[in-house]
């Protein structure tokens, strides 16, 4: 990397603004009060193609930062074999290819297809199939990241694979110098290749970052600066493509002879406005080179807590979705108690397989707890006996899950008055856990400290003896349970034992 | 479905989902201040010089989103001291030059060499007179992965 890029972060970078005022976006259901200079009432653009899309300086600039093929990318960091190859990676429970390389994009493989409906495609190509491994994609996510955070002051990371970063203030001219600084910073560095639009919104920036996947292939950067970019990257834009229209949206646009990016900015804005909602207004808008979406990087706290799995095979044993929905208790508390919060409500869910035919079982149920908590032990009881009500004999269940929600920070939680009280202590109940509990049975803590020492020694044992060493109830690891991947590749940065040997 | 409620849970139980061994039982992890395993008794006068521990990470990672830990394989180092079983820490952010020790790709395989230039052509030197050196940009199709920033022997494990 050259020794430039700090230099000129640095220079460039001179105070972190406090970012551009939220949109008023009472304007915008109000055609004709429009404030903004650019486009005419009608959302038209002005006559001069080179004219810039933006004011000042002090107008936000946006880069979106996306990954190429990012599960395959991490996997042909370490696996070097797989450069050049079709390669597919499949879901937890090797269903559904989740990601696709170019190769095997080209050879017509789609998003989500389930593999058995490809087996033929796969053996003729001999395509490359692996089961996801997200432990190393969040690894990996997370190193881009960082590299990321070092370069620009304010990011968002918008998904596993995808950041905006903030480049306002960032003299234009320089920004697509700036960023494939950065991109071959975040290539060298992690070995992740990326591609990064440039634009003065941050609907236009994904635009343009699709653009560069397709059409600027050498340089992996396409910025949209001028009306004569915006025109020429929005016309190669299928309308379904563009962030936040969906297929349904493009459809109900396509009726009237919308097409691609381009036509739909060139709608009327009262036009758009009686087909949709507020929010394909600030599309419009955001198409139009007017920024109705801020970067969002503060960290908003999870609304609720997700973990659930897909069984290797059907399950009718009650004993044994016990187990599975325990494990995922445990799991899930181990995040809540990570992030300090408490879970207000608790749901399990138990599915029976879509792709078979036959009588289907999809039941859902959820309690509220009177006081909210982060205890592994009641939460497994109240989601067992959720379980307990869900449950029918005969129907073979291929997933289930549990989802924690109404999480809650514990400093507004109101004491419930009995759950909190000294009580005395009860060595026997310790038995179980023997010298675990490391001091838990101290007889002066009330029962609501013993738990919350447990709680902590529970997830300092399974940080350090990996997931699932403690875990409430039965064992949950039977080769029944845990969810089938065949093909998976060693955890190459995240476990010592799977690290590469280099000859 | 009747709300449950909230009353401590005594029936559910703890167990280890494998045996724990000896090794996992001892030592109790060390808490960052040693003090709070002190239940009673005197303040210990080093408390309010207490600055830390020594981390190794700080020594040998110095950029840890570049950062990849691999283990040495074979004997083609051995002149460089590096073992095999050896620890490796590779530093992708270093750009390689003339002298590094370096993981390089040739054919799809990984492979740990010294680097050298040739009359400017970039070829890779193994540290055993028993290996062949390998010329990258020849019919070998190959790269630089990666600069070895250090290599670790644990000696009594």
């Amino acid at each position: 990397m050259r020794p430039d890029l700090d230099h000129r972060v640095f220079m460039t970078q001179p105070s972190r603004r406090s970012g551009f005022s939220a949109p008023d976006f009472a304007r915008v259901s109000t055609p004709d009060s429009t404030p903004y200079s650019t486009p005419d009432s009608t959302g038209r653009m002005s006559d001069d193609p080179s004219a810039r899309l933006r004011g000042s300086t002090a107008d936000p600039l946006f880069a979106l930062v996306d990954c190429n093929n990012f599960y395959v990318s991490c996997e042909r960091v370490f696996r070097p074999e797989l450069r050049g190859r079709a390669v597919i990676i499949l879901s937890s429970n090797d269903g559904c290819a989740i990601a696709r390389s170019n190769e095997a994009k080209a050879l017509g493989i789609d998003m989500g297809v389930p593999v058995f409906k490809i087996r033929d495609l796969i053996r003729r190509h001999d395509i490359r199939v692996i089961s996801g491994n997200l432990a190393l994609y969040g690894d990996m996510s997370g190193r881009v990241m960082s590299v990321l955070r070092d370069a620009v002051p304010r990011v968002e990371i918008y998904s596993i694979d995808e950041a905006f970063l903030d480049l306002s203030l960032f003299p234009e001219e320089e920004a697509a110098v700036f960023c494939s600084e950065i991109r071959s910073r975040v290539l060298q560095w992690t070995g992740i290749p990326t591609s990064i639009g440039i634009a003065p919104t941050k609907t236009l920036a994904k635009a343009a970052n699709r653009y560069a996947k397709k059409h600027a292939t050498d340089t992996g950067v396409h910025a949209i600066l001028c009306h004569r970019d915006r025109v020429r990257t929005l016309a190669a834009t299928p309308l379904a493509d563009v962030w936040g229209i969906g297929k349904k949206l493009s459809q109900r646009f396509e009726a009237i002879g919308c097409r691609s990016g381009l036509d739909l900015a060139q709608l009327p804005r009262d036009r758009v406005a009686s087909m949709a909602s507020v929010v394909t207004q600030r599309t419009h808008l955001e198409l139009n080179g007017v920024p109705a979406l801020e970067l969002e990087d503060a960290v908003e706290p999870r609304k609720q807590i997700i973990s659930s799995r897909s069984f290797a095979s059907e399950i009718d044993d009650l004993g044994i979705l016990h187990q599975a929905v325990s494990s995922f208790v445990g799991r899930a508390a181990e995040k809540l108690r990570r992030d300090g919060r408490l879970a207000g409500s608790i749901s399990v869910y138990i599915h029976t397989n879509p792709f078979r035919g036959g009588p289907q079982w999809n039941v859902a149920d959820t309690a509220s707890l009177t006081t909210p908590s982060d205890d592994t032990l009641l939460l497994c009881r109240i989601a067992g006996r959720l379980l307990d009500g869900l449950w029918r004999p005969g129907f073979g269940i291929k997933k289930a899950g549990v989802l924690l929600s109404d999480l809650v920070d514990p400093a507004d939680v109101q004491r419930d008055l009995f759950s909190d009280l000294l009580a005395t202590p009860d060595t026997s109940q310790n038995t179980a856990v023997g010298d675990l509990q490391m001091g838990v049975s101290d007889a002066t803590v009330s029962v609501g400290e013993r738990r919350t020492r447990l709680m902590s020694t529970i997830d300092n044992l399974n940080t350090r003896y990996g997931r699932g060493s403690i875990s409430v109830g039965v064992p949950p690891r039977t080769s029944t349970i845990s969810s089938r991947s065949g093909h998976r590749s060693p955890s190459f940065t995240t476990r010592w034992s799977d690290i590469p040997v280099i000859d | 479905m009747p709300l449950p409620s909230v009353s401590q849970d005594q029936s559910a139980t703890l167990i280890a989902a494998r045996p724990l061994s000896d090794q996992d039982r001892s030592p109790a992890p060390l808490s960052s201040s040693y003090s709070s395993l002190i239940a009673a008794g005197f303040p210990s006068p080093a408390d309010d010089h207490a600055e830390g521990k020594l981390d190794l990470n700080e020594h040998l990672v110095n950029h840890p989103a570049a950062t990849f830990f691999a283990r040495a394989g074979g004997d083609s180092m051995i002149g460089a001291g590096i073992y095999s079983g050896d620890l490796l820490v590779v530093d992708r952010s270093i750009e390689p030059r003339a002298g590094h020790i370096v993981v390089a790709v040739i054919n799809g395989d990984m492979t740990v060499k010294r680097l050298a230039y040739r009359d400017g052509v970039p070829v890779l030197r193994p540290e055993n007179p028993a290996y062949c050196e390998i010329v990258l940009g020849g019919c070998e199709d190959g790269e630089i992965w990666g600069v070895v920033s250090a290599s670790i022997r644990v000696h009594a494990p």
